[in-house]
Order: C-alpha cells, then sequence, then structure tokens
C-alpha cells in the first residue's frame, strides 16, 4: 500500500502525486499508437468471433420486457434517435440506444466471459459502446472493429488489475471497469486526440457502477449498457474539452483502490497491444453463470448412462468452491434465478439432455420434474478442481453409484466453441427475431474489413420494416 | 451453536419511508426550502461558468427534447440531461449546504432531481419541498450509516449518497409506491460512485450532476417496472458491505420519521470545502486586529487531522483553491471573505494570494473536532492575538437565517437574472404557493428583447 495521499494537488507542478506519468495517460498514448496498425489476424478473428457472439444474445433478447423499460424512459429524455439497437425497428439517441443495447445483449447471460479477470463479460459492453458512435461518427469497418476489440481489451486489463480481489469482494468488473474501457473505445471512434483520451479515460472512471448484489435481477445486466453509456458521455465530455484528474485510476484514494483492497495499475499496461488479453475471452456454452457450465457437461453425459431418472436417489455434484460462493441456489424462482443456480443447470440437463434458452425459461424451471432433481443434489466443493471442472455422481434407490467426470467444459478455454458452433450458437438466437438474416449477420461480421463493412452490418440487424 | 444474523431491511425500510405517508416537522421543512432556494440561486450564479457550458454543450449533441429548464439559461433540455447540467452547475462554487456532523453536501445531487421531476409531473413547490426533505433524510441516513471509513477510503461521500438521495426525492415526486421505490433506490444505489481524489478538478461537479441524473433516472426505469436487488444497500454483494468497513444499517433505518438527520443541514456562509470553515472564521474575526496583511509573518493554523485533505499550499484553479485551507485562510485576510469572487482563477493565481498563502502555517491536533480551528498570527511587530473557533459551522450565530439568505441569494442570481431578480427571489420566498414550473420558470433569464 502506498501512503496515505496527502496533497491532492494532480499536477506535476507540485511533483507530489506524478512521480511518473499516469497509468490513464500511457494507456492513451499506447493506444494512438496501436491504432494506427492493422489488427493482428488472430486478434482480429477473436474479435469477430466476439462481436458475432454478442450480436446473437443482443438480437435475441431485444424485445424483452426489461428493454421496453429503457426505452420507456427513452421516450421523454432521448433525442434524435440516430443510434441503431440491433434487432428493433426503431434506435434510440446514443445514451439510451448503449443502455439498451448492453442490457439486452447480456441479459440472458449467454454472451461470453474472460474467467482470469473475474468473469468479465467484454462483448456487451464493447458492442454497447462502439455501435451507435461508430455509425453517427462514419467509422469504417476496419476502424469499427478494432475499436471493439480496444474496448474489450482494455475492460479485462482494468479489472485484471484489480483481480482477484475486486470480484470477490462484490463487485461486478464488466461494469465498474466498462465506462473506462468504452469512453477509449468511442473516443478512438470520435478521434480524440491523447489528451482528450486520457481525459475520457479518467472521466470515465468516476462513473463506475455495478454491485453483485444485482444478480438475478435485470439490474445486473443494466450496469453492462450503463457502463456503456457512461463511457460514450465521457467521450463528449473530453471532446468539448473536460477534464479530469489524471491519476483518478491509481492515486492512493483513487478508483483501483476503493474497489479492490489489493490492485495492480501497470498490469493493466504490461504488454498492452503485444499481448491479447482478448484471445482468451471464452464464449458460452450455456445461458448460465459460467461456472454452472462443467456441472451441465457432466449432466448430459450422466443422463445417458443413468437412464432412468426416477431411480436417483441423491447426486453428489464435485465442483470448485466458487460454484458455492456464487451459484448455489436450490429453489430459483424464474429464468432469471435460475441462471445463477448450478443445482438447476444439472436438473434440466439431465433431464432434457441439453441446456439453452427453452430449460431456462420460467416454465421449465418451475416444472415439477426439474424441481424434484434439484432437490436431490448435494453440493462437494473440491479445492482441487479447476473452475471448468466437474463431477457428478448418482447413486441408485439400489444402491448402485454411476459417475461422471468433465475435466474441462464446452466454451471454456481448455475447450472452446469452434467457429461452426459458435455459428450454430447465433443461429439459435438471431432466427427467433431476424427470420433467415443469420447468414447475411455472419458475413457482414467477417466482412468488416471493407470501407463500408459497419453499415452493411448495421443493416444486416436491423429487421426489414413491413412493406 | 450457529448464530445468524439478519441485517436490517434496509432498502426496504428506507423505501418505504421515502414513498409513506412522512409528515414533515415544519422545522425540517424550513431548512429543506433553504436547502432549494440555494441550491438554485448557486446553480443560477454558476450557470455561465465554463464547467456548467462544457457539460451543457456535451449533452446538447444528443439533441435532446426541451422539456426541462436549466437554471439561469434560456436552453431547454430532457429531464436526465436537466438534472445532470444543474447539478453540475450547482456544485462548481462548494456554496450549497452541509450537514457538519456527517460532511455531506447533498444539494447539487438532490435539487435537480426533484425539480427535473416535479416540472415533468408539474408538481407543487409545496411537493418539491416535502420530497427535498425525505430524500436528503434518505441520503444523510445512507451516509451516517455507513460511516467514516466510507470516505477515508476515498469515496466522495456527498455524490454516492447524493444519487440515492435523488432517486428517493424524485421517485417521491413521481409518485411511486413502496416497492417501485425500492427498486428507484436499489438502481441508484447500484451506481454510487464518485471520488473525493477527483474533486480539485472538473470532475468534482461533474460527479454530483452525474448522482442527480442517476437518481432521477433509476425513479423513472422503476417507474417503468424496471427492478434491482431487493437488499441494494444491507445485501451480502451491496452497498454497506463493499463500501465502508463497519456498515451500520441501524443507523440507517432507527426511528425515521421521529428524528431528522435533515433538520442540522446548514447553508454555507462561504464558497469552499466545508473543511476550511472554522479556519475562515477564526480569520475573519482576528482580520480587524491585524494592520495591515503586509505586517504578517506566519499564520499558525491548528485543525483536526482531517483537515489535511485540505493541505494544499499551490492552488493552481480556483476549483483547486476551495480545498486549499492555506488559500481560504489568505483570502479571509486579504478580502475579509471567502466567496465565490475568491475563487476565481485569476484570484488564486494572484502575487499578493500566492505570497500570503506561503506564510500559513497548518499543524494538526487530534484534540480538536474537524469542525473546529485554532489560530494564531505572528506579526513583524511580534504581537500574538489568538483566536479560538469551536463547533464553527454549526454555531447559530453564523447560520445564514431570513437577510442574510436572502442577500445570498440575490447577490448569486443577479448578474444572470438581472431585472428577474425580484421575481426569482419572489418565487422562492413563495415556494410553498408556487407550482414547481413557476420556480423554475422564475429561475431563467429574462428573453432577449425582440422574441
Amino acid at each position: 500500500m502506498g501512503d496515505k495521499l496527502k496533497r491532492l494537488d494532480s499536477g506535476p507542478a507540485d511533483g507530489t502525486v506524478e512521480s511518473q506519468i499516469a497509468v490513464m495517460r500511457r494507456l492513451a498514448t499506447r493506444l494512438t499508437g496501436l491504432i494506427d496498425e492493422a489488427l493482428p489476424p488472430s486478434v482480429e478473428h477473436e474479435a469477430e468471433r466476439t462481436l458475432l457472439n454478442v450480436l446473437g444474445t443482443a438480437i435475441f433478447s431485444s424485445s424483452d420486457p426489461a428493454v421496453d423499460q429503457v426505452l420507456v424512459v427513452a421516450s421523454t429524455n432521448a433525442g434524435r434517435k440516430v443510434a441503431p439497437i440491433p434487432g428493433r425497428l426503431e434506435g434510440s439517441d446514443l445514451y439510451f440506444a448503449a443502455i439498451a443495447t448492453g442490457l439486452a445483449a447480456h441479459l440472458d447471460d449467454f454472451d461470453d466471459t474472460h474467467v482470469q479477470s473475474g468473469n468479465v463479460h467484454p462483448g456487451s459492453v464493447a458492442l454497447a459502446a462502439t455501435l451507435g458512435i461508430g455509425k453517427i461518427r462514419g467509422a469504417t469497418g476496419p476502424r469499427f472493429l478494432q475499436a471493439f476489440a480496444v474496448t474489450c481489451e482494455v475492460l479485462i486489463r482494468t479489472a485484471l488489475s484489480l483481480a482477484p480481489a475486486h470480484h470477490k469482494e462484490g463487485w461486478q468488473p464488466m461494469s465498474t471497469c466498462g465506462a473506462i474501457a468504452s469512453a477509449l473505445g468511442a473516443g478512438v471512434l470520435m478521434g480524440l486526440n491523447e489528451t482528450q483520451l486520457a481525459n475520457a479515460a479518467s472521466i470515465g472512471a468516476t462513473r463506475s457502477l455495478g454491485h453483485r448484489e444485482a444478480l438475478g435481477t435485470p439490474a445486473k445486466a443494466f450496469h453492462a449498457g450503463k457502463a456503456a453509456a457512461n463511457g460514450v458521455i465521457s467521450g463528449l465530455l473530453a471532446e468539448r474539452g473536460f477534464t479530469a484528474v489524471p491519476t483518478t485510476f491509481e492515486a492512493p484514494t483513487g478508483l483501483a483502490a476503493v474497489l479492490a483492497r489489493e490492485s495492480d495499475p501497470e498490469r493493466l499496461l504490461a504488454g498492452f497491444g503485444e499481448e491479447w488479453e482478448l484471445m482468451r475471452n471464452t464464449y458460452k456454452a450455456y445461458p448460465c453463470g459460467v461456472v454452472c457450465h462443467p456441472g451441465i457437461d457432466a449432466a448430459i453425459e450422466l443422463s445417458e448412462a443413468v437412464g432412468d431418472l426416477q431411480a436417483i436417489q441423491v447426486l453428489d455434484y464435485e465442483c470448485h468452491p466458487l460454484v458455492l460462493e456464487l451459484v448455489d441456489r436450490r429453489d430459483p424462482g424464474n429464468g432469471l434465478e435460475a441462471r445463477f443456480s448450478a443445482q438447476h443447470g444439472v436438473a434440466v440437463a439431465l433431464q432434457d439432455r441439453r441446456a439453452g434458452l427453452v430449460e431456462y425459461s420460467d416454465a421449465r424451471v418451475r416444472a415439477a420434474d426439474v424441481t424434484h432433481l434439484r432437490s436431490l443434489i448435494r453440493l462437494r466443493p473440491r479445492s482441487d478442481f479447476s473452475r471448468d471442472e466437474a463431477a457428478l455422481e448418482a447413486t441408485m434407490m439400489d444402491g448402485t453409484r454411476i459417475r461422471t467426470h468433465v475435466p474441462h467444459a464446452r466454451g471454456s478455454l481448455s475447450c472452446p466453441l469452434t467457429d461452426a458452433e459458435l455459428y450454430v450458437k447465433f443461429e439459435g438466437l438471431a432466427e427467433p427475431v431476424l427470420p433467415g438474416a443469420s447468414q447475411r449477420i455472419a458475413d457482414a461480421v467477417m466482412g468488416l474489413g471493407s470501407v463500408d463493412g459497419l453499415n452493411r452490418l448495421i443493416d444486416a440487424v436491423s429487421p426489414r420494416s413491413p412493406e | 451453536m450457529i448464530e445468524v444474523t439478519v441485517p436490517l431491511p434496509a432498502t426496504r425500510l428506507l423505501a418505504e419511508f421515502a414513498a409513506g405517508p412522512a409528515e414533515v416537522p415544519s422545522e425540517v421543512r424550513e431548512t429543506a426550502k433553504d436547502v432549494l432556494v440555494n441550491a438554485l440561486a448557486v446553480a443560477i450564479g454558476a450557470s455561465n461558468h465554463p464547467i456548467t457550458t462544457t457539460a451543457l454543450s456535451s449533452v446538447q449533441t444528443l439533441e435532446n427534447p426541451g422539456l426541462s429548464t436549466l437554471l439561469g439559461r434560456k436552453e431547454r433540455t430532457s429531464p436526465v440531461w436537466a438534472a445532470l447540467v444543474n447539478g453540475v452547475a450547482a456544485q462548481v462554487e462548494d456554496f450549497g449546504d452541509i450537514h457538519r456532523a456527517l460532511q455531506v453536501g447533498l444539494s447539487a445531487a438532490l435539487v435537480p432531481a426533484a425539480l427535473a421531476a416535479a416540472e415533468l409531473r408539474n408538481r407543487t413547490g409545496a411537493h418539491v419541498v416535502d420530497s427535498i426533505a425525505i430524500g436528503a433524510e434518505v441520503g444523510l441516513r445512507i451516509a451516517k450509516g455507513l460511516g467514516p471509513s466510507h470516505r477515508e477510503r476515498g469515496w466522495d461521500i456527498s455524490a454516492t449518497a447524493g444519487g440515492i438521495a435523488a432517486a428517493a426525492a424524485s421517485g417521491r415526486l413521481l409518485g411511486l409506491d413502496g416497492r417501485s421505490m425500492q427498486m428507484a433506490i436499489a438502481l441508484a444505489t447500484t451506481q454510487s460512485a464518485g471520488l473525493l481524489v477527483s474533486r480539485s478538478a472538473m470532475t468534482g461537479p461533474l460527479q454530483m450532476g452525474q448522482a442527480a441524473a442517476n437518481g432521477l433516472e433509476a425513479a423513472l426505469l422503476a417507474e417503468a417496472g424496471f427492478s434491482g436487488a431487493e437488499a441494494a444497500v444491507e445485501g451480502r454483494r451491496g452497498l454497506g458491505f463493499l463500501t465502508s468497513r463497519d456498515p451500520d444499517y441501524g443507523l440507517m433505518v432507527e426511528r425515521l420519521n421521529q428524528t431528522w438527520e435533515a433538520a442540522a443541514i446548514m447553508i454555507k456562509p462561504f464558497a469552499c470545502s466545508e473543511l476550511c470553515h472554522p479556519a475562515i472564521e477564526a480569520a475573519l474575526a482576528l482580520r480587524p486586529r491585524v494592520a495591515s496583511t503586509l505586517d504578517i509573518a506566519t499564520v499558525l493554523v491548528v485543525v483536526n487531522p482531517m483537515v489535511l485533505e485540505v493541505d494544499r499550499p499551490n492552488p493552481r484553479t480556483g476549483l483547486e483553491a476551495k480545498l486549499s485551507l492555506q488559500h481560504c485562510v489568505a483570502v479571509s485576510f486579504l478580502d475579509g471573505s471567502a466567496l465565490p469572487s475568491q475563487f476565481t482563477d485569476a484570484r488564486v493565481q494572484a502575487p499578493d494570494a500566492a505570497a500570503l498563502r506561503r506564510k500559513i502555517d497548518i499543524t494538526t491536533d487530534p484534540r480538536i473536532d474537524p469542525d473546529e480551528a485554532r489560530m494564531s498570527v505572528e506579526t513583524l511587530e511580534g504581537e500574538v492575538p489568538q483566536w479560538e473557533v469551536l463547533h464553527g459551522i454549526g454555531k447559530s450565530e453564523v447560520r445564514l437565517i431570513g437577510d442574510q439568505l436572502y442577500s445570498k441569494l440575490r447577490s448569486l442570481a443577479a448578474p444572470t437574472l438581472g431585472p428577474r431578480t425580484d421575481a426569482f427571489i419572489k418565487s422562492c420566498q413563495d415556494v410553498d404557493k408556487a407550482s414547481a414550473r413557476w420556480l423554475t420558470s422564475a429561475s431563467t433569464p429574462p428573453v432577449a428583447p425582440g422574441r
């Protein structure tokens, strides 16, 4: 820990705080260097995968009541509807479109996860922060994809600099760090200079949000959209000349200090632009908390081996200790709560041999067969298990025991979804809202290399107005 | 033996208080009225400040519908952004109000949010006053329950509690029931933000404006049916555990509607951090006993260690000077006041202020409370007058009451409102008989001739 900050003077004139250049300033410098160059091909491909995946979740939930509720507030507050909301006929202004898009994208908890940073979901925040401003400022396809990738990268790295304490204490890193990342991503699309970018990031640092208490309510997904919207506004303020304390992030009582008992602000910058954390992003195979996934894989395997589910007496679920910490919910009341119920994931996967959106509907969550199976589950924490590992053991009425072990969950870093699997997932999400548009959208994502790539993408994710 | 301690359902109890049939005692209503009209005047006075106009031009790029008044300005914008810009303007001069014991000044978040909600739904001035009293009480109870560790860690309590206060006040003006109010408070709580370290830059006022906008937006979202965490304040991953070492939910909810923290709010007599006020009072008292400021060799100030937060010998801007004990003491001796004109960038950079700031010597003594100061002056002749200020800001003799308050309002509003200043003062005096829209309309400058 540094010395207690005695004087708050921020500039080099006093020489009290800035013994070196502020973290956000150095980040802005690295960023302006980075955007002059094309993304490395592997990073570009991972950014495309992240984008396609999150467009799927955003489109799927674009007409959820929670999104409609945000747009009710927008009806008296929003300005010109110049920014698109994927999957909806009508957009909103930059601010409310960002809230609505991020909210929809994360609402089903089916987007993406960077595990090491404290389960950050970079795609939802990055899509919400960049789509509208990219359109309004006439971004080319490559520039848009770059800004999207950079938003993800800064978000993950900011969270990493606070990990693991920050997430563990009870914050949602996706949104606490989201405004900083979004300010920079949006700032790149606005063409801000280095000084403006540094200010935008520090302004973003004063508008953090997101307590994990909101898990299981729409507020959790609202965090994603609002973080993006806060970032966009921070960019607009910096563009007009608004300034901030340069060391807002790393000062001894700055953002990093209030958000985590232990942090390492330098971690944000180490290898920035050379080593991409975005490459470690993973795409959820199931629409629920990522720590539930290996249990679901195990349940699907076990289901076939067991055959008669009625004959199960008890189910021992061996899991990483974090499962008990985060998702121990035997009786979820609805689909949203079930997304944070390890018991529901296992029970429904045993019964239905799959765990898609239908299996997380309110009706399925309340069904008697699933409720019964949930009641048989005993969570067994295993400190020697990795987070993407689980084992399930069914003890049958006759005493027979059947066990299955999953070393790495589907969709985890060790067992990533292939491009083909990702497309199947995307199609399942996009088809109900935009029938027949999936291939066109996927082509538009892969075609962002062209100058008018962003316009084509926005066109592809917008419903055809009824003629 | 397993012991289970369940925290008090603070979120629900605060929401029920905020939405319920609270009867605000008359003395608290009077305080709320002062808080309201003072914040209006402070915001009008800063309506052309570059920080205000920069914030305004940024949100104007969204081309918002003009449903809501911008205090002291002819333009209009939408409710959420009016709350933000008015909140920035109400904080720029750090001249609002303060709860001395809790070191919280909520009005820049609270008043703009309430005003925008009231204007949107055409509420009465009396309704606004009640809602400000109740919103203030919610914010102050939150601050009290979070305790000093919240601030020590680095949070700007006025902003973090301000957003929740703003949600409660605007939710009441929207007519939310207890359940919706709980969701409004929850949505504002998960967005509690703002850092002490940011207060010395343009982000300081912005944090308060953002709290105002977040609070109003949270109430509007809750009205539309949006929901958040039922235990947002007291839950295991909620505000209390995340931002305080020792949250006390009892202090947040006990005797609500019976004892009122809001009764202890004071209108600020000086345009700077409340931590500087006792030393300013001491300097103003000693000033007549010093023949010339040129004679001053050293000013020795003894304060509580907490006041080191404003130990800032070389401020460069007005915003930094408002957080500089040295500057506050220096201008008190030089100019005999600590009003907005003592905190312009030009005044801060003037040679006489810089020279005297260097002669201010600060020492700390934990036996002195944060709202006390002891001061002695050593002159070139060697005289050493002494002055002690005990319980500075809270003392009734320095409280702005009646005419003093209205002369403060007049001096703040007149440069912007010109001939309409009298109408503004009248609407402030008659706020209980007015509609919110009359009040906001009286807070704008005359329309240019020919329109």
